[in-house]
C-alpha cells in the first residue's frame, strides 16, 4: 500500500485578531495537516479486504471527527452527525461528472469497505490550504481546510482513478491537559470543490 | 480604455492557451481559488496567484485572473472595476456587512421537490464570535408553497359571530391551501417569516444544497457576483462572475429587488 506524503502547508496570509499568537496559528495549521495526512492514511486501511484491519481503521478513523462521526450538538444545534460528500467521473446524462449528495461519514466508510476493488490507493496531492481561524466560543475556533486527494482502485482488466479537491470544516479547542495546555482538533463535515482525471 | 481592454483580452488568451495545455492536479489546486477566503486574500493583494508577484501591477493581474477567463462580455464594466478597486484601494472583508450568500437549495413539502433560495449575512455576537445569520428567503411564492394566485374575503358580516369562519378556513385542507389570499391586498408576504413557521412546523424539509452565489456591494459603484467554476486549470474555483454598475440608489433598489430583503433592513447600511 501506498501513504501519504508529508507536503508543505499553504496558510492564509491574513491577519485577523483572535486572540492567537503567530506561532500558535502555526501550530495548530501544523496539527490540522496532520490530521489530513491520518485521515487519507487511515482510508487505505478502510479499503483493505482484511476484514479486521478494516474495521479498526474505520474506528481509527472516525475518531478524527467532531462526534467521532455520531451524533454530536455544537453551539445549540444537534447534527446527526460528520458527513461526507463524493463524485465520480462517470457522466451524468449532461456529460458531466456526478457529485452525489452528501452522506453521513459512517455511511461513506461503510461504503469504501465495500468498494468492489482488489486494490485501493488513496494518496494526498499538493498542499493543504488552511483558511483563517475563526473564533466561535471560549478557547474554540473553526477553520476550513482544503486538500487534493488521488484515488486509483484496481481490478482485473482496468482501473478507476481521479482526484478530488474536497474542503473540510476543521474544530479546534484549547484545553487543559494536567496543568499545561494543547490544542484539541476535530475534523468536520467534507465537501468535494472538484473532481478531475 | 481600448488598450486596457485589448490587454485583458490578451490575458484571457493566455488563460486559454494555459488551460488547453496539460496542468499537473495539484499545480491546478494551488492556482484555483479555493475557498471565499482566499478569494479575498487575493483580491486584497495579501495573497497571489502562482503566477503573479507582490507589486502593483501584479494586484491589478491578481484582480484580472479573479475574472472568470471564458466569459469575455461585459469587459468595459470588468476592467473599470478593477480601476476603482485599485484607485480606492477597496479592501474585502469576512465582517463586512455588503456581501450576501445566497444557497440555493432542494426542500421537499408535502413530498413534492421545491427549490428555495435562502440568503445569508456574516455577523459577530456582542463578544465578537463571527456567524452567518439568515436574512432573506425567496422562491416560496413561486413554487407555490405559499399559494398567492387568488384573493379571497372573508364574510362582511363574519365579525357578528366572532369570526367562526375561521375554523373553515384554517382546518379544511381545501381553504388552508389558499389562506395566503385571505390577508389585505396591502399586505405582502413576507417570505422569510413564511419560511421559517414552515421548517418549525415540520411542513419544510431540507434535502440538499445545490449551490452558492456570493453577492458583492463593496466596491463604490458596482455590484459584483461570485460563483464557483469547476474546472482543472489556472482559471478555476471561486471567481467572478458578473460585474453590474450600480450606484447607491441601484445598490438598494437590488437588494430589495433582486436579494428580495426588507426595506427596514436597509437602515443603518451605507454603500
Amino acid at each position: 500500500m501506498l501513504f501519504a506524503a508529508i507536503l508543505p502547508i499553504m496558510a492564509s496570509a491574513q491577519n485577523y485578531n483572535i486572540g492567537l499568537s503567530e506561532q500558535e496559528k502555526e501550530e495548530i495549521t501544523n496539527r490540522v495537516k496532520q490530521k489530513i495526512d491520518a485521515f487519507l492514511q487511515q482510508l487505505q486501511y478502510v479499503a483493505s479486504k482484511d476484514y479486521e484491519v478494516s474495521n479498526e481503521a474505520v474506528k481509527t478513523t472516525l475518531a478524527l471527527f467532531i462526534g467521532q462521526g455520531g451524533a454530536y450538538k455544537l453551539d445549540g444545534t444537534w447534527h446527526n452527525g460528520v458527513k461526507m460528500q463524493t463524485a465520480t467521473l462517470r457522466k451524468n446524462r449532461h456529460g458531466r461528472p456526478i457529485y452525489n449528495k452528501p452522506v453521513l461519514m459512517t455511511r461513506y466508510l461503510k461504503n469504501l469497505q465495500g468498494l468492489p476493488y482488489k486494490r485501493v490507493t488513496i494518496e494526498q496531492v499538493g498542499a493543504v490550504r488552511v483558511d483563517n481561524l475563526r473564533r466561535v466560543g471560549e478557547n474554540r475556533y473553526e477553520t476550513m481546510a482544503y486538500f487534493c486527494q488521488y484515488f486509483r482502485g484496481e481490478r482485473d482488466g482496468g482501473y478507476y482513478s481521479d482526484n478530488t479537491w474536497k474542503s473540510v470544516k476543521v474544530y479546534v479547542e484549547r484545553i487543559d491537559v494536567g496543568g499545561g495546555m494543547t490544542w484539541q482538533i476535530y475534523l468536520g463535515d467534507m465537501k468535494v470543490q472538484n473532481i478531475t482525471k | 480604455m481600448r488598450m486596457r481592454a485589448l490587454t485583458l483580452l490578451m490575458m484571457v488568451a493566455m488563460m486559454a492557451v494555459q488551460a488547453l495545455g496539460q496542468r499537473p492536479a495539484d499545480l491546478s489546486f494551488q492556482a484555483s481559488v479555493k475557498s471565499i477566503d482566499e478569494f479575498m486574500a487575493r483580491f486584497n493583494g495579501q495573497e497571489h496567484h502562482l503566477l503573479n508577484d507582490a507589486s502593483q501591477s501584479g494586484r491589478r493581474q491578481d484582480l484580472l485572473r479573479l475574472y472568470d477567463a471564458l466569459d469575455t462580455t461585459n469587459l468595459v464594466n470588468k476592467l473599470a472595476m478593477v480601476d476603482t478597486i485599485l484607485q480606492r484601494n477597496t479592501m474585502l472583508s469576512y465582517n463586512s456587512k455588503m456581501w450576501y450568500a445566497e444557497a440555493s437549495c432542494k426542500m421537499t413539502y408535502h413530498k413534492r421537490d421545491v427549490t428555495l433560495s435562502l440568503l445569508f449575512r456574516t455577523e459577530q455576537t456582542p463578544d465578537k464570535l463571527d456567524h452567518w445569520a439568515l436574512v432573506g428567503a425567496d422562491g416560496l411564492t413561486a413554487s407555490g408553497v405559499v399559494d398567492i394566485s387568488q384573493w379571497l374575503r372573508i364574510s362582511p358580516t363574519d365579525h357578528e359571530v366572532n369570526f367562526m369562519s375561521l375554523e373553515s378556513m384554517i382546518n379544511i385542507d381545501k381553504n388552508r391551501r389558499h389562506f395566503a389570499g385571505y390577508r389585505s391586498r396591502d399586505i405582502d408576504i413576507d417570505q422569510l417569516s413564511a419560511f421559517i413557521a414552515l421548517v418549525q412546523s415540520g411542513d419544510l424539509v431540507f434535502d440538499y444544497c445545490q449551490g452558492v452565489k456570493y453577492h458583492f456591494l463593496n466596491v463604490p459603484n458596482f455590484i459584483f457576483i461570485v460563483e464557483n467554476y469547476f474546472r482543472e486549470n489556472t482559471n478555476s474555483g471561486w471567481l467572478i462572475s458578473d460585474v453590474i454598475p450600480a450606484d447607491r440608489d441601484q445598490k438598494e433598489d437590488y437588494l430589495l429587488n433582486t436579494l428580495k430583503l426588507k426595506q427596514w433592513y436597509l437602515e443603518g447600511n451605507s454603500f
